[in-house]
């Protein structure tokens, strides 16, 4: 119930900035239309975010954590490339990872590309690893556990009963 | 007064930026950044050794041309042009999926081997040239077997057929 | 405070269309694609967000009104462009674009036949 009340509302919002038309009507409609359109085609999304009440808030706290591992590196990029001399040493890892589910091992795949000198290149195929290419790889272990202890704790704190 | 104001004469002005003192100016460094910044990707779309250079520069292309329009419709104080910036995003981000589908295999619905596609793997084997050793025939075997298990035969290759088998 | 306002406006767009020149200079200076899919991926990223986010301020401040458009147009660039660039970088590493000379290890190398065959009937 809490999960159809939170996306129907996040559809009425899309609808309001998608038509430019900021009033309650507009506001209203979109809710009408939001709540049809997951009665019809929200049976898989509601399966992988039904989530307790007390799950929202690891949410919240992944969005700013997120939100700053981004600024951090575009700062290091950012550094990387305007300094005279190039010093990378590229390299492509095989990290390990935990996380079950297609929708949560995107989302980690998704962060792992927006964090300091990673991209994620490919998953293997039973979903254990990730190939991950690294613009520094002197300091590997500070990577792997980076990953580990940030992004996928918080993931599993998310959806893990 | 903004310098590219007095430079190309802008066909309406916004009355509420012309009040303004540090913002235009500040607008018009951005806009001379992100012009420099589709030379460059146009560079690369050029120079670029590889496919996927030229892919991701394209890409780019496409995001810096959003936020030129950003910048505009901010200098014109209308949102009317942010439609235009939504529009070239979902269409920069499906073209991008395709162009990646492309270089993985030639099939842009299915993904797969490097040696999936049809005509390729039967071209492979009609081959009669020395150069084509055994094991990469074997492979286009494998393939071909594999793309007739999937192969969904359309109106126009069920013609073909039917002539085929009124000339015989 | 309105002076407040534009400075936090200038800066916003000052910055974003730095980051966007730090995926340009990368993108001419790297040696290889996964490297330049670095400078390029987190740098655009970033520079639309401030641009969007800058956008977003002055429409609210100038009495244009609230244009919810730009945000939700910042929300689909930060989800589409990671997937975007993963997408790219994992077709070039099957196509056979190879990684820079002096890189130093490829984890993906021994196992890359392995994931392609096996990823085939997907």
């Amino acid at each position: 119930m809490l999960v159809e009340i939170f996306l129907s509302t996040v559809l009425a919002l899309v609808w309001v900035g998608l038509t430019g038309d900021v009033s309650l009507p507009a506001f209203v409609k979109g809710l009408i239309l939001g709540v049809i359109i997951i009665h019809i085609f929200g049976k898989r999304t509601l399966k992988v975010l039904d989530l307790n009440i007390r799950h929202y808030w690891p949410l919240v706290q992944l969005v700013f954590i997120f939100m700053y591992e981004l600024l951090v590196a575009n700062l290091t990029v950012l550094v990387k490339v305007f300094s005279p001399r190039l010093n990378i040493k590229p390299g492509i890892i095989k990290v390990p990872i935990e996380v079950e589910g297609p929708f949560w091992i995107t989302t980690l795949a998704n962060m792992i590309t927006l964090t300091p000198g990673t991209l994620t290149v490919e998953v293997s195929p039973d979903n254990k690893f990730f190939y991950v290419h690294c613009l520094n790889i002197d300091n590997e272990e500070s990577i792997v556990s980076d990953i580990k202890d940030t992004f996928e704790k918080k993931i599993q704190e998310v959806y893990k009963p | 007064m903004s310098l590219l104001q007095t430079l190309f004469g802008e066909a309406t002005v916004n009355p509420f930026l012309q009040n303004l003192r540090i913002l235009p100016v500040f607008l018009d460094i951005a806009m001379v950044i992100c012009s420099f910044n589709l030379l460059s990707f146009l560079y690369r779309v050029i120079k670029g050794p590889a496919m996927a250079d030229r892919a991701i520069a394209m890409d780019s292309c496409g995001v810096t041309v959003m936020s030129l329009i950003v910048i505009y419709s901010i200098r014109q104080g209308t949102s009317l042009y942010m439609s235009c910036a939504m529009v070239i995003a979902v269409l920069g981000f499906i073209g991008m999926v395709g162009l990646s589908k492309y270089i993985q295999g030639g099939n842009i619905v299915a993904s797969g081997n490097i040696v999936l596609n049809r005509e390729e793997a039967e071209d492979l084997q009609n081959l009669q040239d020395p150069k084509v050793t055994e094991e990469l025939q074997k492979k286009a075997a494998e393939a071909r077997q594999k793309a007739a298990a999937n192969y969904i035969p359309t109106a126009r290759h069920q013609r073909k057929n039917r002539k085929r088998h009124h000339k015989k | 405070m309105a002076l407040f306002i534009e400075i936090l406006i200038s800066l916003l767009v000052f910055f974003g269309a730095i980051f966007l020149l730090g995926g340009a200079v990368g993108i001419l200076r790297f040696p290889d694609v996964y490297c330049r899919m670095h400078a390029l991926g987190k740098g655009t990223t970033m520079g639309i967000i401030c641009f969007m986010l800058a956008a977003f301020i002055y429409f609210c401040w100038s009495g244009v009104g609230v244009c919810i458009m730009s945000l939700l147009a910042l929300v689909f660039i930060s989800v589409s462009a990671p997937i975007g660039s993963h997408m790219i970088a994992k077709a070039a590493y099957h196509y056979g674009i190879p990684l820079w000379q002096n890189s130093l290890r490829d984890d993906l190398k021994p196992d890359c036949e392995f994931i392609s065959e096996d990823k085939a009937d997907f």
